[in-house]
């Protein structure tokens, strides 16, 4: 086909597009619709899985109380979200710390957030499994008000180093929330971006945490009942275990089960039930995605067959005027091509908008920081999709093009 | 001068709606040569359509042969027809002349570049101009009269130069001035060594074009 042909057949399949806007404009919205779904439920899973994956490879055991389900205690405890359960003794701390079986185990202390960022009170070897490093400052908790914060915490809150702020009492979202004026932290470290809860995080000494709660037993400065009875001098709220194995990983879990008042969680089993519950959920959207690509494909397909009988006369004037078949099919494959690539063009930057909407949403509901503008495998396999159902539609409107007796209309035009 | 358009014992039929076929011309023989109109005559649905279908190689005959320009048409498959009638025919309707997403200019120019065949930008709107249509090149079909888009129709197969016009009921429906517009660009054409193939009702047309008849009711009956 020459430059001139071709530019012939995209020009007159553009006029005829914009002949008929409105059908165009519902048939590239619907199709950009499915592909917004699929592209956002993407994202939002890989970066779900990205994180599960490497919370329980980085920390295989989590020690809280007993009581608490299991998908709960990983939830406050590696991604920060929800609240912690109760609590357990340090000792149980220091008695993993001296098992052989255990190759390292960080305490964990969580009662208190800065706005929307959750204060965890640990020590300074918690921060050297963060797998991103630091990006200013130092990964040190020296000093009694020394905090380090995730980088998405520091950009949210305009932190900069030494800078102080002071934490206040109750979990993200709590409205009774006071402010902790005891314990006066100071910026010393921002970590670098991982992807991971810790980028919304606000990491201090368990032990200032202890001490921001000495003393308000019976006071009623914003907790309830049931945490002040437990969180406190001498209180974490769960301990993370690396074990030398994961033999031991099964070993501990089963053991701390079974002692009074606390209960082992394999990471990873509880990461994989969490999956499977957001992968109901997942395949619920991918379901209603994929309903609403099919409908928006079929009524695409309406739409081209109806127009072309809206045209049978002016595509009879062309055959008369020598344009051949293969021509006048490729107006329409165009017509096709060009509402599903705008359609997936669309969906694909409504998904990665609707991401970069839903930032926060996620990052507080599940403790995970999405990349908006990350590509998915099942982005590309929707949007590949919807090309090749356009190529499908222009063979069908090929076909239909054929069947068509354009010699009849030729003869009623005449 | 050179027979342009032959039809050789052609004939013609389509099946009815209710399956039975029904014969639509029988062993019509005719010439056409350069330079000469020929007009077919007759009432409506006595096949004057689709005889001129048959010489745009539309239609196959079911019997005889079709030759134009000393192609034979009826040995042609579809692409060779296709650009038969590109190269050599011009086609003028009585209506639906145009299509309706373009501008009167584009009318001329997209259906050439969609055939394979240059754009021909300077000399479509020369042609137009020509035919009066100067002021109207931006517009489209739906802004344009009956009378204006026939010569838009006009000035599209005189732009083609072809060696054969075909029109059917070219003045049918047009004002006076309109239908001497186009009166006068078949004219135009015809000297220029075309062949014409008319079919009308219109005696104005054919006193001003004056040009030898076919009744095609009076071929459908004879034995």
């Amino acid at each position: 086909m020459t430059g001139s042909r071709i530019s012939a057949v995209v020009g007159l399949a553009l006029r005829y597009l914009a002949e008929r806007r409105f059908a165009t404009w519902v048939s590239v919205g619907a199709i950009a619709l499915g592909v917004m779904l699929v592209v956002a439920v993407g994202n939002l899973n890989f970066a779900v899985k990205r994180a599960a994956v490497e919370g329980s490879i980085r920390y295989p055991l989590l020690v809280g109380p007993s009581g608490a389900s299991s998908v709960q205690l990983v939830f406050s405890t590696i991604f920060h979200v929800d609240k912690p359960t109760g609590t357990v003794p340090f000792s149980v701390l220091e008695k993993l710390r001296k098992d052989r079986r255990v190759k390292a185990a960080f305490p964990v202390a969580v009662a208190d957030a800065v706005g929307a960022y959750p204060v965890v009170g640990t020590d300074a070897s918690f921060l050297e499994t963060l797998s991103g490093g630091v990006a200013a400052g130092a990964l040190d908790l020296r000093g009694a008000g020394d905090a380090v914060l995730g980088s998405e915490a520091a950009r949210r809150l305009g932190m900069k180093l030494g800078q102080h702020f002071h934490g206040s009492h109750g979990h993200v979202g709590d409205e009774e929330a006071e402010v902790h004026e005891e314990v006066d932290y100071r910026v010393v470290g921002i970590l670098a971006p991982t992807g991971g809860p810790e980028d919304a995080a606000i990491y201090v000494q368990y032990q200032a945490v202890w001490k921001a709660h000495a003393g308000e037993k019976g006071q009623g400065a914003g907790h309830d009942e049931e945490e002040e009875d437990h969180l406190g001098q001498g209180r974490l709220t769960a301990v993370l275990v690396q074990t030398r194995s994961p033999v031991y990983t099964a070993q501990l879990e089963r053991e701390m089960t079974q002692a009074a008042g606390t209960q082992g969680v394999d990471t990873a089993r509880a990461m994989r039930r969490m999956v499977s519950y957001l992968n109901r959920g997942e395949r619920a959207v991918e379901l209603f995605g994929a309903a609403t690509l099919a409908v928006a494909i079929v009524m695409i397909l309406v739409t081209l067959v109806m127009s072309l009988n809206e045209r049978r006369r002016e595509l009879a004037l062309l055959r008369s005027l020598g344009v051949g078949r293969g021509t006048i099919a490729s107006v329409v494959m165009v017509e096709a091509l060009v509402i599903t690539a705008a359609g997936a063009a669309h969906g694909v930057a409504l998904g990665h908008g609707l991401v970069w909407w839903a930032e926060h949403l996620v990052r507080d509901a599940l403790g995970v920081t999405v990349e908006p503008l990350a590509w998915t495998a099942m982005e590309g396999a929707a949007v590949v999709a919807c090309l090749v159902a356009g190529q499908v539609l222009a063979v069908v409107s090929l076909i239909w093009t054929y069947r068509m007796n354009l010699v009849e209309e030729v003869a009623r035009g005449g | 001068m050179t027979v342009v358009v032959e039809l050789r014992g052609v004939s013609k039929g389509f099946a009815g709606r209710d399956g039975v076929f029904q014969p639509v011309l029988r062993d019509v023989d005719l010439q056409v040569a350069g330079g000469e109109v020929l007009y077919l005559t007759g009432p409506s649905g006595c096949g004057k359509s689709t005889l001129l279908n048959l010489v745009a190689g539309l239609h196959l005959p079911d019997s005889g042969q079709v030759v134009v320009t000393g192609v034979a048409v009826h040995s042609l498959g579809e692409t060779g027809r296709d650009r038969l009638r590109a190269r050599e025919i011009g086609y003028v309707f009585q209506t639906f002349n145009l299509l309706s997403a373009l501008t009167a200019l584009e009318n001329l120019t997209v259906p050439l570049s969609l055939a394979g065949e240059a754009p021909r930008q300077a000399e479509a709107r020369a042609v137009l101009e020509k035919l009066g249509m100067g002021p109207h090149l931006g517009k489209r079909p739906f802004e344009l009269s009956v009378g204006q888009r026939q010569r838009v129709a006009v000035a599209r197969a005189l732009l083609r130069e072809p060696a054969v016009l075909l029109a059917d009921e070219p003045t049918a429906n047009l004002d006076p001035a309109s239908a001497g517009a186009v009166t006068e660009a078949l004219a135009g054409l015809r000297d220029a060594g075309a062949a014409l193939v008319v079919a009308t009702h219109d005696p104005a047309l054919r006193e001003a074009l004056p040009g030898a008849s076919l009744d095609i009711a009076e071929q459908e009956a004879a034995p």
